[in-house]
């Protein structure tokens, strides 16, 4: 598949298969593509003016989701997504979680309260916040934030859940949190996380590939990639010659 | 890149209804927004249809150039026996009705609708003058003190909150205080203060009196002023604000004193975007009518401000005596009362009864008051535009 | 380097540190050029404190001169003519809805006859007016001395019937005439001439027909006349004797007001006395001012010769009431038409109250006393509670603002209303919908509606709206509108739909700027969730920018209710509270303004009127109201701004 932004290509020759249900990981140096691919899965890029696929397919579920029969509201349920910067609205916790809920039409409330629930304990939430669903979600501290939308990307039950460096704006011990929610979260969603830190990548990721310039250099098991590298580029990158 | 051998279309949308409604909305929103157009558009074709052919001719010069270069007067329409009507001014009435003899029938006088629309115009253009003056260096200055020096602090916040105030402040308050302030107490030099004066100072040869400038040019250019200053500060201030930093700095490290940065680095980059913001302070500025109701407009007068009365000097009056004389009439422009174009317009449309004639009037003026206002605030936004796609820092 | 520079260098050093000592007067320049600009800064400031120092210099004076003035008006004892005056008034208003009522009750009887009377007096009109200047030949020739020559007049008089024969030919004569009617009629017109006196034979016919149909009218509705012709007259009597009572009283007023006015003069004088150096001045000052002393007004008689005839006016109060309730037992039941029924309805209703208030009058005239003191509250409610705005009155001035605050608000309300949601809307399009091109032309469409000048709104309103109104509103189909059709071209509706037009600017560019400030990541989450543009811009968008939005709405109204052109204009500038009572057809009703009354009266008055403090004071209501609006519409944004942070 190939990207552009425009005149420029973004992504070149991206061939990729990512498994059910693990987590995989995009590692690559800043400007590599990373985040781009990540939002050609959900179909962000179709707001900025000029983007396009201009090769090849992006496949969910088998299906290539540029056909024109693909509802980007249904796709865009089916695949949430993360943001690099925690952005709750601000409304109340349990607005919050329920909104994607209720843009698909979902009126019984306790329809609603028990997706809430299983949103918030999956996001190990539950027991901290559940006395105050009503306050405001402004209020929560940074990692609680960063969860607080992770909570609100699956509780419309997507069957793959994006993250784009979820971590890099929290402290270390909300980052911890996450990165144990991660792996539980494997278990239900296939979730793809871009990171910009490699022992990230190696603590969470079942899969990683290695980005450079726009194209794969490296896919496969984190193991493989981390301790035997294939590629010159790779190990380069993983030993810090360059970032 | 991901895949499982599954035709069916995972993510088919039930999305008719939604999709209708969506169309729906973005309609109703469209409509919305061309209304205020649509709107905007009907009334500028309506005083185009209507005043375009006062002050257009078909034949050559193709400008009625008496409605633009003549004073207004009052217009005198007479009949005579075979239905056939004269239109004239005040002096021409007599001759007609001289020439029409016997044949005479009825005289209509309709005031103000006679003449031009001169007077009004100039004393629009000296009003805007002394306001954009006063208050561009006013507010000139005021922006470069919040942007350059000001810290923050509690008079900093006393000064925002000032001028947030001072542009809510409805512009008949304005009109109040104008009155108040300029017409009735503001400081001038006379020999013998009058009863009114509030404070007298004799300095020896004068005294300055606290007795107000009457109402004249001034008073109103002043009232003005205060009126479109909030505009030009916050305008001013932006143009300012979007000088690059680095630009100072750069000065700065040159070792440039605050001002020489100023001066050199900061002020010839912002100057044409505060000039371009000022046009439509001109445009405010000329539109108003209630701050110059009371301290400088006239509803008739049949002189330009520079066409004093004075007395005439005797025959043998010396050069200096002479000078004196036109230099008291030059003052004029200053210490006169006006006409102006939006209290003429305020006159022909609430102080006369309504027919073809006054209609011809109104319209005029409305048409040439528009067309100068529009083109000011069009140069002011295609300027705008302009400059902003030329100083992208 | 060149080594030429070296020696240079101290040169250098001097120069910086020479230059760092400079002063002028001891201040740095640095500093001197600082405060020059802080000086400037404060302007707006030092501006905000004069106009507050110079609206309360002239209006503040107004409280103790309006209390003197109230002071005398009760001395003089026009208060206690109005105890009854004022309930009288209310005769008229119920009596002017008896004579409607019975002019409706008549009407389906009498109507098409009128109509065929009008409708002949004006084609007579008519037709006169198309021969009118060979009439007025004729007419000068015959009063001509000496008489011109009979064949000049037979000329003359041939061209008049040309003219009259031609003008009857030309008519159109409505369908309410036969065609033999017609005919009569047309030869009748064409031998109009000025020697004929009398009105052609055939409009006396039709007047006399008439005449008979009134009659008829007027003998079936007998009970409905005789009761509204009693009622009519009920308070001649009473008129009469409070009008003597109020001649007397303006008497006394006047003679009150000269002795003030002498009693003033000689203060002035003696004060002027007092600062003067030169002895002979000051003497002949003092003389001056003992001459200036009126002669000194016996009120206590004066009113005691009023109050002394309160058994009077008791007795004839009671005289009334009991004929107007006369009158009021024997109204019918049924009037036939539904107009009608309605009008007396509401004559029937306003009754009681009337006499009730009536009897009340009576009791107040009592304890009314003509040397209690006029306190300040009463002053200051009577400015700010006071449902009159009366000036130039050869009675009594009123200034009370209630009035012109109702109008203005209710204009401004219209005008909000109609602004806020077409701004917003306009808002909510560009900024998220709208492609470039659209961008480009709504944007700077609705900035040069910021450049028009409010006066030639105003004259829009006058020349275009108004009528536009006028008509929409006598469309049949739309008459299920209350208020339509309206009596007014001028009115609060029309008045609002101009300033809503003004506002639009404001609230439109304040709103987007809200709807701009919206963070990014609020969008791409809704987006990302699978939201639709609709779903995100109402659901995410519109909810993070309403404290923004709303703010814009305050500052929109701010710029409305200072708005004083249209109003002026436009608003039909009648000084009475809007009758209610009509429901949301309120608004095509006539009103004045805070602002409008200004502009219109301040040019008239003399400085330190009353009239003239009391105009300074609706000036300083309207700077609180500024403020007011200002302040509220911070106080919501920073609302905002904290709940994002």
């Amino acid at each position: 598949m190939d990207f552009c932004y425009g005149a420029s290509r973004a992504l070149e020759d991206i061939s990729l298969d990512v498994p059910y249900h693990r987590v995989t990981a995009l590692i690559g140096p800043s400007g590599c593509g990373k985040s781009t691919l990540l939002r050609c899965i959900n179909r962000m890029n179709d707001r900025v003016p000029g983007a396009r696929v201009t090769r090849g397919q992006v496949r969910v579920k088998g299906k290539n989701i540029h056909d024109a029969d693909v509802d980007l509201t249904q796709l865009r349920k089916q695949v949430g997504m993360v943001f690099q910067k925690s952005n709750p609205f601000a409304k109340s916790i349990y607005d919050n979680v329920a909104y994607g809920l209720r843009i698909h039409g979902e009126k019984n409330k306790a329809v609603l309260d028990e997706a809430v629930e299983r949103a918030l304990r999956h996001s190990a939430l539950w027991d901290e916040l559940k006395d105050r669903l009503g306050a405001s979600a402004l209020a929560l501290s940074g990692g609680q934030q960063q969860r607080l939308c992770i909570a609100r990307a699956i509780a419309t039950l997507p069957d793959v859940l994006l993250m784009d460096e979820p971590c890099s704006a929290l402290d270390p011990i909300s980052t911890l949190k996450i990165e144990e929610l991660m792996s539980q979260l494997a278990r239900e969603f296939t979730v793809i996380i871009v990171t910009h830190n490699m022992q990230q990548a190696v603590r969470v990721s079942d899969f990683t590939a290695f980005l450079h310039l726009g194209k794969i250099i490296e896919f496969g098991p984190t193991e493989d990639i981390f301790t035997n590298p294939r590629e010159k580029l790779t190990e380069d990158y993983l030993r810090g010659i360059f970032s | 890149m991901k895949s499982k051998t599954d035709h069916a279309n995972p993510f088919a949308g039930d999305s008719t209804g939604i999709q209708k409604r969506e169309t729906a909305a973005r309609w109703a929103l469209r409509a919305g927004s061309y209304l205020v157009v649509l709107t905007t558009a009907a009334i500028m074709l309506h005083i185009f249809v209507k005043g375009a052919p006062v002050v257009f001719r078909s034949e050559w010069p193709f400008v009625n150039t008496q409605f633009l270069t003549e004073l207004p007067s009052q217009l005198h329409v007479i009949e005579d026996k075979q239905g056939r009507r004269y239109e004239t001014g005040v002096n021409g009435a007599d001759a007609i009705k001289k020439e029409l003899g016997e044949n005479y029938r009825s005289e209509k006088t309709i005031a103000y609708s006679g003449g031009g629309i001169l007077g009004p115009i100039v004393g629009t253009a000296l009003l805007v003058i002394v306001s954009v003056s006063v208050a561009l260096f006013l507010g000139v200055a005021c922006a470069i003190y919040l942007s350059e020096y000001a810290k923050h602090g509690k008079f900093l916040e006393l000064i925002r909150l000032a001028i947030l105030n001072l542009a809510g402040v409805p512009s008949v308050v304005f009109g109040l205080f104008g009155l108040g302030a300029f017409v009735l107490t503001a400081p001038v030099f006379v020999d013998v203060p009058a009863d009114r004066s509030v404070l007298a100072i004799p300095l020896g040869f004068t005294t300055l009196s606290f007795e107000g400038w009457d109402t004249c040019v001034l008073s109103g250019g002043f009232t003005l002023a205060f009126v479109i200053l909030p505009v030009i500060i916050t305008a001013s201030e932006q143009c300012l604000q979007a000088v690059p930093q680095g630009f100072r700095e750069t000065s700065m490290a040159l070792g440039a004193t605050r001002w020489q940065t100023i001066r050199y680095s900061v002020l010839p980059f912002a100057t044409p975007g505060i000039l371009t913001s000022s046009i439509l302070g001109i445009a405010r500025a000329a539109g108003e009518t209630a701050p110059i109701m009371f301290t400088a407009a006239l509803a008739f007068k049949d002189k330009l401000p520079w066409q004093k009365d004075l007395p005439p000097l005797p025959a043998d009056a010396s050069v200096f005596a002479q000078w004196e004389q036109s230099l008291q009439r030059f003052l004029g422009i200053f210490t006169e009362s006006v006409q102006a174009l939006p209290y003429h317009i305020y006159t022909l449309a609430a102080k006369i009864p309504q027919n073809e004639y006054s209609e011809r009037a109104q319209y005029g003026s409305v048409f040439v008051f528009l067309v100068l206002v529009a083109a000011l605030a069009t140069v002011s936004i295609w300027m705008r535009i302009h400059l902003r796609k030329k100083y992208r820092w | 380097m060149d080594s030429s520079d070296l020696p240079r260098r101290p040169e250098l050093r001097n120069l910086i540190i020479r230059n760092r000592k400079r002063t002028i007067l001891g201040f740095d320049p640095q500093q001197i050029i600082k405060y020059f600009f802080g000086a400037n800064a404060s302007t707006a400031v030092i501006v905000l404190v004069l106009i507050m120092i110079f609206l309360v210099r002239e209006g503040v004076d107004f409280l103790p001169t309006n209390r003197h003035e109230l002071q005398t008006y009760r001395q003089a004892g026009l208060e206690f003519c109005d105890l009854v005056d004022r309930p009288l008034r209310e005769h008229q208003t119920l009596s002017s809805s008896l004579r409607q009522c019975v002019s409706a009750a008549l009407e389906p009887i009498v109507k098409d006859a009128r109509e065929r009377r009008n409708a002949a007096f004006l084609l007579k009109t008519q037709a006169e007016e198309k021969a009118a200047r060979q009439r007025e030949a004729l007419e000068n020739a015959l009063e001509r001395e000496p008489p011109p020559a009979e064949d000049q007049l037979a000329a003359l008089r041939k061209d008049l019937q040309t003219a009259a024969a031609a003008a009857s030919q030309a008519l159109i004569y409505p369908s309410l005439f036969t065609a033999e009617e017609t005919a009569l009629f047309k030869a009748q017109l064409a031998a109009l001439s000025p020697e004929l006196t009398d009105l052609p034979p055939f409009i006396q016919a039709l007047s006399a027909e008439f005449m008979t149909q009134d009659r008829a009218a007027r003998e079936k509705y007998a009970d409905l006349v005789t009761a509204q012709e009693e009622f009519d007259e009920a308070p001649d009597d009473l008129h009469e004797l409070v009008d003597e009572l109020k001649e007397q009283a303006l008497g006394a007023k006047q003679s009150v007001e000269e002795s003030h006015a002498l009693a003033v003069n000689r203060q002035q004088l003696l004060e002027a006395a007092e600062t003067t150096a030169d002895p002979d001045e000051k003497a002949s000052l003092i003389k001056e001012a003992e001459a200036s002393v009126g002669e000194e007004v016996d009120l206590t008689a004066l009113t005691k010769e009023l109050t002394a005839r309160t058994g009077e006016l008791q007795t004839q109060i009671a005289a009334y009431v009991e004929s107007a309730e006369k009158a009021a037992a024997s109204l019918p039941d049924d009037v036939g038409t539904p107009d009608a029924a309605a009008l007396l309805q509401k004559a029937k209703k306003g009754l009681p109250a009337h006499v009730q208030d009536m009897r009340e009058a009576a009791t107040a005239l009592e304890s009314w006393r003509v040397d209690k003191p006029v306190s300040m509250l009463r002053v200051i409610g009577a400015f700010f509670f006071g449902t009159e705005w009366i000036t130039n009155s050869s009675w009594q001035d009123f200034f009370g603002f209630v009035p012109l605050l109702t109008g203005s608000v209710v204009i401004a309300l219209i005008a909000v209303f109609i602004a806020t949601p077409i701004s917003v809307i306009a808002a909510i399009y560009t900024n998220q919908f709208a492609t470039d091109r659209e961008k480009e032309l709504i944007k700077p469409v609705i900035e040069f509606i910021q450049a028009i000048p409010s006066v030639v709104l105003g004259f829009i309103g006058i020349s275009l709206v108004g009528d536009l109104i006028k008509e929409f509103s006598e469309v049949s189909w739309l008459q299920w509108i209350p208020g339509f059709p309206i009596q007014e071209r001028l009115n609060m509706f029309n008045a609002g739909c101009l300033l809503a037009f003004m506002a639009v600017p404001t609230m439109f560019s304040l709103s987007e700027d809200a709807l701009n400030n919206v963070p990014r990541g609020y969008i791409d989450a809704s987006d990302a969730l699978g939201a639709t543009k609709l779903q995100t811009v109402f659901r995410v968008i519109v909810p993070a920018g309403i404290s923004g939005i709303l703010s814009a709405v305050l500052l929109g109204l701010g710029r409305v209710i200072g708005e004083t052109m249209v109003v002026l204009l436009v608003a039909g500038n009648r000084i009475a509270i809007p009758d209610f009572s009509a429901g949301p057809g309120v608004v095509f009703q006539p009103a004045h303004t805070l602002t409008g009354i200004i502009a219109q009266e301040l040019g008239e008055v003399s400085r330190g009127s009353s009239h003239w403090q009391a105009l300074f004071m609706v000036g300083i209501v309207l700077f609180t109201i500024s403020l007011l609006v200002n302040w509220c519409a911070r106080a919501v944004a920073r609302r905002f701004e904290s709940q994002k942070a």
